[in-house]
């Protein structure tokens, strides 16, 4: 069975990008353009990986990352960012404490970003 | 000294330091200006690329399907372009962080070897489009206490400077030996040449050996902030007719 991954990100062109991408590379996908609309479709569906934008309006890519850590059904979920912000902003400390197993800058390099994703599913 | 201009020569120092500290706040907040600046420009310029990078080399890697003769030749071009731009975002971040003075280089015992041949494997496509042959030549190297990834960018740059002043199927060749307690790396090309009243010039922001090749003039500045970060020195050799050769050495850990 293809792995799903979901891309959460308040860009729609950022999102429709690494839809294609992982789509291409047969992963299942899912966008989400909100920390809260990620909450609601994680409630719904099945995800293999999260990969969440850092810097987002309202709820930012930190505090979806607690948000998910903190709930009950979706502790487990693997998640990495997938952002511009720096390694410095992003801090060390955080990304351990949300368990987050990957950090990924954009700019990404497609063959990069794609080798990463299928090391984090497992595959 | 009367006691009157012992009291005037004080009230004036305090107005001095008052002015320094007014002077400091106004710098510091400056300073913290410029910080948000080149954050927003990081992100606002980065945003919008991202999709065209990754949208362009998967349409050129047929992940979105057919292309025809022209399609593909149009799309090369936009894809060399979108990385210039890319390629300059990164550059002018780097060298604003180099010269705010904020930037921790996170050194830890490395081996140059593998790095070397990490980045000139990356740097080969680069090579191919202008069918350059790009290779390496190593003996075996002592650990350096260096941060890779600043090493590796010192690198590229000098990979790809080597590259873009290389005529259409010329020579690029990355040395590393040991000379004494040091590391010695040299990027050799056998393209154009720099005249000696360049040399001082080379290494400083903004200057360009030929403006008809693109690019912001900031590579070799970054490489120069990064090597004597390290404790190296960096230079150019360059005749008339042979083409370059950049070095830069790294202290050997001990």
């Amino acid at each position: 069975m293809a792995k799903k991954v979901m891309v959460v990100d308040d860009e729609p062109d950022l999102c429709e990008t690494v839809k294609l991408l992982l789509e291409g590379k047969g992963f299942e996908t899912v966008a989400a353009q909100s920390g809260a609309e990620a909450l609601k479709k994680l409630k719904e569906e099945r995800v293999d990986l999260v990969l969440i934008d850092f810097f987002m309006p309202e709820m930012t890519g930190r505090a979806l990352a607690a948000e998910i850590r903190a709930d009950q059904k979706l502790k487990d979920l693997k998640l990495a960012f997938l952002t511009v912000a720096l390694f410095g902003e992003v801090g060390e400390e955080d990304l351990r404490e949300l368990g987050i197993l990957d950090y990924i800058q954009k700019p990404f390099d497609n063959e990069d970003l794609v080798r990463r994703v299928k090391k984090m599913v497992g595959e | 000294m009367t006691e009157r201009t012992v009291e005037l020569a004080s009230r004036e120092l305090k107005e001095k330091v008052k002015e320094l500290k007014r002077a400091y706040e106004e710098l510091k907040a400056l300073d913290r200006m410029k910080d948000e600046f080149l954050a927003m420009t990081a992100h606002e310029l980065k945003t919008p690329l991202t999709p065209m990078l990754s949208l362009v080399r998967q349409m050129l890697d047929r992940n979105l399907g057919k292309l025809n003769e022209k399609q593909e030749k149009a799309l090369r071009i936009v894809s060399r372009g979108a990385e210039r731009l890319g390629s300059s975002i990164e550059k002018i971040l780097e060298i604003s962080k180099l010269e705010s003075g904020r930037v921790e280089l996170n050194k830890e015992k490395i081996q140059l070897a593998p790095l070397i041949q990490d980045v000139t494997e990356q740097m080969k496509p680069l090579a191919r489009l202008k069918k350059i042959t790009l290779t390496q030549r190593m003996t075996k190297l002592p650990p350096v206490e260096a941060d890779g990834r600043r090493m590796a960018t010192v690198l590229t740059n000098l990979i790809e400077n080597a590259v873009k002043f290389s005529p259409e199927g010329g020579k690029v060749t990355v040395e590393a030996k040991q000379r004494g307690n040091k590391i010695l790396v040299q990027v050799r090309d056998k393209g154009v040449s720099i005249a000696k009243k360049d040399f001082p010039k080379l290494f400083t922001k903004f200057f360009q050996v030929n403006h008809t090749r693109p690019g912001a003039g900031l590579g070799l500045n970054i490489c120069k902030w990064l090597v004597e970060a390290h404790g190296g020195k960096i230079w150019c050799e360059s005749k008339l007719g042979k083409g370059s050769t950049f070095s830069f050495t790294l202290p050997v850990k001990r």
